[in-house]
């Protein structure tokens, strides 16, 4: 087995007076990739991110980057972090300054950057996430897309090597849900950044992600591609989630109505083909 | 506030040196109350208004509303000073008999209001130019010229910035509680605004410390160093302000030669 990029062993974390949030999770995440990570509400996504980026201290276990184990000394901290960034939920959390521009340079300015360097990333950074037309307006005035962008940017400033995005469609609507994917798509393929995300957006999964984990209440239950694990209806159905719509409407059409196909169809492209060999093959 | 806010990022100004404008607005405040008269008080707020109004380019409509704010107090205030009560009726312009004294107006009560009331008017409209043309991103900039402790205009940053997430919040709270008949009544309403205040303490502590796991995120050490922006003037951006107080200086020194209590 090779190694991945991002790797932990037999996670463990326990918030004060709380059930564990994690419990002995193992996951490996490889250069390059899109890994999506779904689990319901409370199932640890956001404990695990938090750990990942040296926020929080895992109370047992291992996390590896780059095949290094954490230095939580300040320096190593502040050198992971600027490896490993990670974008809120709430972009309102994370988006300190009435001013767009300030609020972007924060990051490479902790980086103790020359200040050449730093506005040259800034601008690099509102170009990659599209918000150049958005650096003179105050940050209260912009929309929640408008925010969420920004704080993309705002962690892509320091130019990390893994984006690490908690919900990062959450309260967008279905145009900002397509941008916002596009965009992350957009920075795998051009900046071959490698990109972490949990959602709770099932269909976006097979779409974007070239892997995925499934977590349950701190451990991690499921993992594979979205091919693999979406061939998983039972177990997926028992932690309170659900196949993609296409699969769904796959599933039906062959135990209700008789159809056979001779593929998997999670995307709507995929569903295509399917019928289409269906139809040949009838 | 909110729309002061927005005029302010559309004003033509918006790209002046902030420090100017500062020493602009706080420069002219002190001559104006130094000056202590009528007249300059009304110099100095029609050039103020006309700055901004026709420099700046902020609707007449929006500014005399601003203007409107500060009269419920300045009349109360004018209106403790023209009347007086006095045990003879000699002074008084007019008056009325209160029990064994009078009630009454002076002139010399009435100059000194009229002058109070100009003078405050005219330093509120000192504080509308500069609020009115300088975002407050930029006049922090200018304050971290001028040495002020970082620390004060991190907290004055951080408040400005959350004091807009604290109103939408509050909004959302308070239209929760009146979809559920939260003010129907005043004792529903005291109950509703007492839980109204508590919640929104909560969430302002749960935001601080989601604030402050963000900053961590990237590498926050204690400071909240961004990219200053650079305002490149020459001293002579400096000659308006300094040529303006002067003459005002000037003309309140000719009217005091001049005297007369007209002027006062």
């Amino acid at each position: 087995m090779s190694s991945g990029l991002l790797e932990t062993e037999e996670l463990y974390f326990q918030y004060e007076e709380s059930v564990p949030a994690l419990k002995g999770l193992n996951i490996k995440v490889n250069r390059g990739r899109t890994t999506a990570f779904i689990g319901g509400n409370g199932a640890g996504k956001t404990t695990l991110f938090l750990c990942l980026n040296g926020i929080l201290k895992p109370d047992a276990g291992r996390i590896y980057f780059d095949g290094r184990q954490l230095d939580y000394s300040r320096k190593g901290l502040t050198q992971l972090r600027s490896r490993v960034g990670i974008v809120f939920q709430d972009p309102d959390d994370q988006l300190f300054s009435a001013s767009v521009t300030q609020d972007i340079s924060f990051g490479p300015m902790n980086l103790k950057l020359p200040e050449d360097e730093v506005k040259k990333r800034v601008s690099l950074a509102l170009q990659r996430t599209g918000t150049i037309h958005l650096k003179e307006r105050p940050t209260h005035s912009l929309s929640y897309g408008e925010k969420k962008r920004v704080a993309i940017a705002g962690v892509l400033a320091m130019e990390p090597e893994i984006l690490i995005l908690d919900e990062p469609t959450s309260g967008l609507d279905p145009g900002g849900v397509s941008e916002i994917m596009k965009l992350l798509k957009g920075l795998k393929d051009n900046l071959g950044l490698t990109v972490i995300f949990a959602t709770h957006d099932i269909d976006l999964v097979p779409l974007y992600a070239d892997y995925t984990y499934v977590l349950e209440r701190g451990r991690m239950i499921l993992e594979g591609t979205p091919k693999e694990i979406f061939r998983e209806k039972d177990l997926l159905r028992r932690v309170k989630l659900r196949l993609p719509r296409v699969c769904h409407l796959m599933e039906i059409l062959e135990d209700k109505d008789g159809f056979q196909f001779n593929d998997q169809a999670a995307t709507i492209g995929e569903a295509r083909k399917v019928l289409k060999n269906w139809r040949s093959s009838n | 506030m909110i729309n002061v806010d927005r005029y302010a990022y559309s004003s033509r100004y918006k790209q002046i040196d902030p420090l100017v404008k500062l020493v602009f607005t706080v420069l002219t405040i002190f001559v104006c109350l130094w000056a202590d008269s009528a007249v300059l008080a009304l110099i100095v707020l029609l050039t103020m208004s006309l700055f901004t109004v026709i420099g700046g380019g902020i609707p007449v409509s929006v500014f005399s509303k601003l203007l409107l704010v500060p009269f419920t107090f300045l009349i109360l205030a004018v209106l403790t000073i023209i009347f007086n009560l006095s045990g003879s009726s000699d002074s008084f312009l007019f008056f009325l008999p209160l029990g064994g004294s009078y009630l009454g107006v002076t002139e010399a009560g009435l100059f000194l209001a009229a002058r109070l009331f100009l003078k405050a008017l005219a330093a509120v409209s000192c504080l509308y130019f500069l609020s009115l043309s300088t975002p407050l991103v930029a006049l922090l900039a200018a304050l971290r010229r001028l040495k002020v402790p970082v620390l004060l205009l991190e907290l004055m940053a951080l408040g400005y910035r959350f004091v807009f997430i604290l109103i939408e919040t509050a909004e959302t709270l308070l239209t929760a509680q009146q979809s559920r008949l939260g003010y129907a009544g005043l004792k529903a309403g005291y109950h509703s605004l007492g839980a109204l205040a508590a919640m929104l303490l909560v969430r302002s502590f749960r935001r601080g410390d989601a604030l402050f796991t963000a900053l961590e995120a990237r590498c926050y050490s204690g400071e909240l160093t961004v990219l200053e922006d650079r305002y490149i003037t020459s001293k002579a951006a400096y000659l308006l302000p300094l040529g303006f107080n002067a003459a005002l200086v000037l003309a309140a020194l000719l009217i005091r030669r001049l005297g007369g209590e007209l002027f006062l």
